[in-house]
């Protein structure tokens, strides 16, 4: 009750600035930029504390509140607020994909790599036949594919097909740290989703190429053969470089860990994102290496623990502003017809995989809701589709919008929901051998290292 | 005590009373001449018809006088919207005559009779322009070179030299940061260009409100009532003393220098003054153990002040115009900024009640400090002095997570502060002379005033006529004072008067407060090393700008005991014995100090 209540408050003192604001374009944007953090920050995370009261998942409670608070309904949040927040989005994707690349130990992860690769072909290449095959049979629903050929359709349908089965590796890692599990399924899922993401981005380079060959427009096969590679491996090999980089850090600096790995996680966004690299590849790559080559896996997984909290609250804060509500008015029964047909091709191919792998029962039954949840990547090669078909883009982006929109907002509860039924929520502090302190733990050790300010005493 | 404070709330109301009488004045005459003009003219004053249907062309200048801020959100942001929400207007316009407003161009001339203050002019509008790749690659290089510089300001190698020097406090307020802001701006080295300084720029009142929060988090209005007898008056005399010598002679140049015009050089010479109030010299260690720093609590005093000093200057100096919502009277924005400090701090106080994991406390604060921060700056107020008020409630009320939120604010404290500077130093502009002339006037009024204020409390007649007790400080207490060092607040001051003004005399100030830090931290110790030196000690670098984080073992101060030599004929006495140990979070006792 409280904090809604507060939540409420919020609102009005935010409601209040904007009525007491002088006009824009005199100097108060940087300040307004800072008020929509401050504002984000709070109310995104009140929401999610709420949402968890209701046994949903917490980022479901910071995406409703960012689509409430944003532009599309109550308005407290401009456009050009929002905007301005975007830089959140590189950093909160470099942290998770460096959280997942630093769980991602090699040796232990063996026995799933079967598992993984399976569901990855089956379940993520499967449904992105699948969605095609649908594209293109419902293309009637699709005004902007009236008029096109066989093979422009067919062509188109693959590129709509590759885009809309992206996953999220930063919804993944958020309900895995949020429901703190450990298990066969998060691991299995979490590695096919890393996976996932690098088979995605070639096929989209693929299929985009074809398309636009079937479109007319010239393609040069070995100039985006050229980027793809350094996209790809440029940016695997930039991420060696970065993990040593913090490995050196993580061992000769004992503190301030949280904060360099955040500056870290902020230059890979932005640099990589300039240099036409992947920063998820490369935090990815970074984090793995630190993992598998350094002893400081452990301690990098803790540094970002501290960090990422506020980094992800406003990630997904944004992304619920930035969800456009009036476009699932104009696409929603097509968008539905493919959330649902992507949902029943990841629950289909994730059991079929599963099955011929061998993969534990849990995973059989539950992988397929680790697939469903969808954020960045897709939304980023949405962007690009624009970019690269002009003439019916802006369309098609929004159609994958109102896709991404209802498997941001449905997805996160039913894998939250998975992991509670099978068993793995809670399953980290299962697993601690209890040999070393917790995280927690050492946590209460450091502020006990922290010694209060002696304040003398006041000679009465 | 009581009527010290008085008094000097007396002189800070007196002095920004003239400056808002003169203000009145001049809006007077300016509104009589203006009649006179209307009634010498045939044709009557232009009332411009604005077309409420179809409000929202922004090359319309008569729907613009009337269209509500951009981002006022709901439709009930002004008349004009409310008009056209009403969907029974039909499609023809309806003309509402609005009187004219006071053109932007009027208000940048100088008055031409009498003693006149025009309004401040309002800051351009910043136009925004994305930073290209390049930026961006030079300015990620040059923050990741900040974070080695920081490294190596960390080895004892470095630490060493700066002793030798004696900047180390110069140092610890972060102005080598304000240096590499100021060179990666230059256009030569082009690190931080000004669409990168854009981009970075929201980061300033978030460092403003950091650093009042975390200042205000430690005014503990308790220690203020246990203030013996004769130190406050002694310490008051040593502060209004400063700060009028500084409002006088800067005043003075800055009137020869910027003219009259918009009444700024009284802002500016407040903001020195303001500036220059603060700073006490931490104290010596005593070999017998912890000993009782009296005057300590009056550091948070002069904190005080300062912010008071900050919330009249943004009070009474606003920018003006019909862009500007909400035209209150300067009285009217005091309590407004009161008022603010206060409701954050409340709902800050409420959130933080509501939680208790430390992470989760490290998301709170962020929010809470960039909401009042944003706030504050978003209505033109002052961030820092907004911040303090609500970090000044929060901690005089009671919590067991305050020393949770002491280990928030100590943590992001230092890297939030050097981007801050940073980005200060490259909105400084170092080229303009006046800025360096009242540099020297600012070091000198300021040691001035202060040795002043130290020799008149010492002096018994002037007890006798005041009818005060003066003459409470000891020795080493009085030179403390005398030769303080400037700190971080001093420089957030001059850099909130850069977030909320725009003019040549803001960049003067900076000049003159960062340089007029450096220039006292040197002067000061080539005069404790002249005349105490075989008790001088190099002060020690501490951990957090605000004070708040622990003083390291080892700490120094500016002399061991002065005032009474240790006699090593004896054995030493033995050590008090250690308090126990307290658990974290456990409420601060107000009788056994600080838990």
């Amino acid at each position: 009750m409280m904090r809604a209540l507060l939540i409420v408050v919020l609102g009005l003192l935010m409601h209040a600035a904007q009525q007491f604001a002088p006009a824009a374009g005199i100097g108060s944007a940087p300040a307004a930029t800072t008020l929509a953090c401050g504002y984000l920050l709070l109310t995104a995370f009140l929401a999610g504390s709420l949402f968890k009261q209701f046994g949903l998942p917490k980022l479901t409670g910071y995406l409703a509140a960012g689509i409430v608070i944003g532009p599309q309904v109550l308005g407290l949040l401009t456009p050009d607020n929002v905007s301005h927040l975007r830089i959140f989005n590189g950093v909160a994707i470099a942290l998770i994909a460096l959280t997942a690349g630093s769980e991602m130990h090699l040796a232990s992860m063996r026995p799933l790599m079967r598992s993984i690769a399976w569901i990855t072909l089956c379940g993520v290449l499967g449904t992105t036949v699948l969605l095609a095959v649908v594209v293109y049979f419902a293309r009637s629903l699709l005004p902007f594919m009236a008029e096109l050929s066989h093979n422009q359709a067919l062509t188109l349908s693959l590129v709509l097909g590759v885009t809309m089965v992206a996953q999220s590796p930063a919804v993944v890692v958020a309900l895995r740290d949020e429901t703190e599990a450990d298990g066969p399924l998060i691991r299995t899922v979490l590695g096919v989703v890393v996976l996932a993401d690098l088979v995605v981005i070639l096929m989209f380079a693929v299929v985009s190429s074809l398309a636009q060959g079937a479109f007319g427009a010239q393609t040069d096969i070995l100039e985006t053969a050229r980027k793809l590679f350094w996209e790809l491996f440029g940016s695997m090999g930039i991420g060696v470089v970065v993990g040593a980089f913090i490995s050196v850090y993580l061992r000769r600096i004992k503190t301030s860990g949280a904060l360099f790995v955040v500056a870290v996680a902020f230059v890979v966004a932005e640099v990589g994102m300039r240099m036409h690299l992947d920063p998820l590849i490369l935090a990815l790559a970074a984090g793995m290496f630190i993992r598998n080559t350094t002893p400081f896996g452990d301690r990098l997984h803790r540094e970002i623990e501290q960090a990422s909290l506020p980094v992800y609250v406003a990630f997904f804060g944004v992304a619920g502003a930035t969800i456009h509500l009036d476009v699932l008015a104009s696409v929603g029964p097509a968008a539905a017809l493919f959330v649902a047909t992507r949902a029943i091709g990841f629950q289909v191919g994730n059991r079929v995989a599963a099955a011929r792998s061998g993969a534990p029962d849990v995973v059989r039954r539950f992988g397929g809701f680790g697939l469903m949840p969808q954020a960045g990547l897709a939304l980023a090669l949405a962007l690009l589709f624009t970019k690269t078909f002009p003439q019916f883009g802006a369309s098609a982006s929004a159609l994958v919008f109102g896709v991404v929109a209802l498997n941001e907002l449905v997805a996160p509860v039913l894998f939250r929901l998975a992991l509670v039924k099978s068993g793995e929520s809670g399953g980290r502090h299962r697993m601690d051998p209890g040999g070393g302190p917790t995280s927690s733990q050492e946590e209460e050790q450091e502020e006990l290292e922290l010694e209060p300010t002696p304040v003398p005493e006041v000679a009465s | 005590m009581r009527r010290a404070i008085l008094a000097a709330l007396a002189l800070v109301v007196l002095v920004v009373g003239v400056a808002d009488a003169a203000r009145t004045s001049h809006r007077k005459t300016a509104a009589a001449e203006k009649k006179k003009e209307t009634k010498k003219k045939k044709k009557p004053a232009a009332a411009k018809v604005v077309r409420v249907a179809d409000a929202g062309p922004a090359d319309d200048e008569a729907v613009a006088a009337e269209v509500p801020p951009a981002d006022a959100g709901p439709a009930d942001a002004g008349p004009a919207a409310a008009a056209a929400a009403g969907t029974a207007q039909p499609p023809e316009t309806l003309a509402i005559p609005v009187p004219v407003p006071i053109p932007i161009e009027r208000a940048t001339k100088p008055a031409k009779v009498g003693f006149k203050l025009e309004p401040a002019p309002l800051p351009p509008a910043r136009v925004r322009r994305a930073p290209t790749a390049l930026e961006v690659i030079t300015a990620i290089i040059g923050l990741v070179a900040i974070v080695g510089m920081a490294y190596l300001a960390s080895h004892p190698k470095v630490q060493e030299l700066e002793e030798l020097l004696g900047i180390t406090a110069v140092v610890t307020a972060g102005l080598p940061f304000v240096l590499f802001g100021l060179i990666a701006h230059s256009k030569q080295i082009g690190i931080l260009s000004g669409s990168v300084l854009q981009y970075l720029h929201p980061f300033i009142p978030l460092g403003l409100g950091w650093i009042g929060f975390s200042i205000g988090f430690r005014f503990d209005v308790r220690r203020l009532e246990a203030l013996p007898r004769g130190v406050g008056p002694a310490l008051l005399l040593t502060s209004v003393l400063p700060f009028a010598a500084i409002v006088g002679a800067c005043g003075l140049i800055l009137l020869m220098t910027d003219g009259l015009g918009h009444g700024t050089f009284l802002r500016d010479a407040i903001i020195l003054g303001t500036a220059a109030i603060i700073g006490v010299r931490p104290p010596a260690p005593n070999p017998e153990g912890p000993s009782a720093d009296r005057i300590a609590p009056l550091v948070q005093l002069q904190e005080g002040c300062a912010m008071i000093g900050l919330v009249l200057v943004a009070a009474f100096w606003r920018p003006s115009g019909h862009e500007v919502g909400w035209q209150l009277p300067a009285f009217a924005w005091i309590f407004v900024t009161l008022g603010m400090g206060t409701a954050l701090g409340a709902v800050i106080y409420a959130v933080l009640n509501a939680f208790r994991g430390r992470a989760e406390i490290t998301v709170l604060m962020l929010g809470s400090i960039a909401l009042a921060a944003g706030m504050a700056s978003f209505l033109r107020l002052s961030p820092v002095a907004v911040c303090f008020i609500a970090g000044a409630l929060i901690f005089n009320f009671p919590g067991t997570w305050k020393e949770q939120v002491r280990v928030a604010l100590v943590k992001l404290e230092r890297p939030i502060y050097l981007v801050f500077l940073v980005v200060a130093g490259a909105m400084w502009e170092v080229t303009a002379w006046q800025g360096w002339v009242l540099l020297l006037l600012f070091v000198a009024g300021r040691l001035v005033g202060k040795v002043l204020g130290v020799f008149l409390a010492r002096e018994s007649r002037l007890s006798e006529q005041l009818h005060i007790e003066l003459g409470g400080l000891n020795h080493e207490e009085r030179v403390r004072i005398a030769l303080a060092p400037m700190g971080a607040l001093a420089i957030a001051i001059v850099v909130s008067a850069q977030d909320l003004y725009v003019g040549s005399t803001v960049s003067w100030m900076v000049t003159t407060v960062i340089g007029g830090a450096v220039a006292t931290e040197i002067v000061t110790q080539l005069i404790l090393r002249k005349l105490y030196p075989d008790a001088y000690a190099v002060p020690l670098a501490t951990e957090s700008p605000s004070g708040l984080a622990p003083q390291p073992r080892e700490a120094t101060g500016t002399f061991a005991r002065i005032a009474e030599p240790i006699d090593t004929s004896r054995p030493p006495p033995p050590p008090p014995p250690m308090p126990p140990p307290r658990l974290p979070g456990v409420d601060r006792d107000p009788d056994e100090g600080w838990s």
